[in-house]
């Protein structure tokens, strides 16, 4: 019991330090990640999945997209006085303070907020994705995609040396991240109507085949990069950091479980017309959706609140 | 036509890969490397200098000491310039008592850092 406490005890003291600002700043950040995710995963969803007019109409792509990066662009404008108020003591009139506005916005966070924003923006091409426009819209809101993502390289651990390889390991592991998290509500959406059939069972099967690889990644990529901004495993169990990483980790494996539930069971018994397939699977998706959510609060309170 | 769809295609790719590799390599994440009084520790009589070092140079937007007494006046505060060392006195000596250091700043890689030293006058 002891040995168990006195291994939590850099959490413990991180949690005991944590106020209600920083908390705020926790809870915002988790939901600019979760938006601009959803957002960028929906573009390359539509990229991947939904070429069909039908089927792109019936996993909503369209409001979800540019619904998602208009709301992370909002989270992403809060986020800017909410570290200003925290360098300020934590206090509103620190939050609107011109000085403190100045020196976040000078820098990389600056950069970011810019790289992010204009992204954010190109997203809202994606109302006229299915028009006269298409190619064009198309175009811009895959250049948005891959400015967001590559804004999240900007600021942080990930920005010291070797820049170049940690910022492409983190680029892999975002874009996997975003490719899952964006399918899961068109997902969701497209295993519900029976009378979408074929082409929607065929959808799950692809995301299926496809997913596996781009997990793949996805791990081989996170665990690298925290191998290399741990420097070894050891502070995986000496630090809050550490902690906090495998708690993220742990929920990871009951996500990766979820994920093989669908491919291996939930999704043939959907194509073989087996009775409740379709509330199976679409509990199971909504079950995902919650551990993402939970996955999303603990990466932004580890980089929120602690450093490797 | 087409190759203005294969521009319009490679363009996102392209803008990313430069900015991937024309971004400077300046942004450096600092870590606080020791204080004075020392983090933990008990000191005999009101410590002349109170003082935090870094490894990379550090915004520093709030060094606040609080004591038995509340709020410690300091001499100085931080003028939010990068350094990598600040140090400041007591407007006056500091009586018995356990004493908090609570700073703030803006790592150059962006990254909010913050830090709390606890110290023991006797």
């Amino acid at each position: 019991m002891s040995t168990a406490l006195s291994l939590l005890q850099p959490l413990l003291e991180l949690l005991a330090q944590t106020d209600g600002w920083t908390w705020l700043r926790v809870l915002v950040a988790a939901a600019f990640y979760a938006c601009a995710l959803v957002a960028v995963g929906g573009v390359l969803f539509g990229q991947v999945f939904a070429h069909p007019t039908g089927l792109h109409r019936a996993a909503g792509l369209r409001p979800l997209v540019p619904v998602a990066a208009g709301l992370a662009l909002a989270l992403l404008l809060l986020q800017w006085p909410l570290q200003a108020g925290f360098l300020g003591g934590g206090t509103w009139a620190a939050a609107f303070d011109p000085g403190l506005l100045a020196l976040v916005f000078d820098g990389a966070t600056g950069q970011r907020l810019l790289l992010a924003g204009s992204g954010l923006l190109l997203l809202q091409a994606f109302w006229i994705v299915s028009g006269r426009w298409r190619g064009p819209a198309a175009a811009a809101s895959l250049l948005g995609a891959a400015l967001v993502l590559l804004a999240f390289t900007l600021v942080g651990h990930s920005t010291g040396a070797p820049r170049a390889l940690l910022a492409v390991l983190l680029l892999l592991h975002l874009g996997a991240v975003a490719f899952w998290i964006g399918a899961l509500i068109p997902l969701y959406r497209i295993s519900g109507p029976p009378q979408l059939g074929e082409p929607a069972a065929h959808v799950l099967q692809r995301f299926g085949l496809v997913a596996a690889p781009v997990v793949a990644g996805l791990i081989v990529a996170g665990l690298w990069l925290a191998w290399r901004l741990l420097e070894g495993w050891s502070p995986l169990l000496h630090s809050a950091y550490g902690l906090v990483l495998l708690l993220k980790l742990a929920v990871l494996g009951l996500l990766l479980a979820l994920a093989g539930l669908n491919r291996w069971l939930l999704v043939p018994a959907l194509v073989a017309h087996a009775p409740r397939a379709r509330q199976r699977l679409r509990a199971s998706i909504g079950c995902e959706m919650l551990l993402v959510a939970l996955i999303l609060l603990l990466t932004a309170f580890l980089t929120t609140t602690t450093s490797p | 036509m087409n190759r203005l769809k294969t521009l319009l295609k490679i363009a996102p790719a392209a803008l990313a890969l430069h900015l991937l590799l024309a971004t400077p390599h300046l942004h450096a994440h600092a870590q606080p490397e020791g204080s004075l009084p020392a983090h933990g520790s008990t000191v005999t009589g009101s410590p002349n200098r109170i003082a935090v070092w870094f490894d990379h140079p550090m915004r520093l937007t709030l060094f606040e000491v609080s004591g038995p007494r509340g709020v410690v006046p300091l001499t100085q505060g931080p003028g939010r310039d990068a350094l990598t060392r600040f140090e400041t006195s007591p407007a006056a000596p500091l009586g018995p008592g356990r004493y908090t250091v609570r700073w703030r700043g803006l790592a150059a890689d962006g990254h909010v850092m913050a830090d709390e030293i606890y110290f023991t006058v006797r």
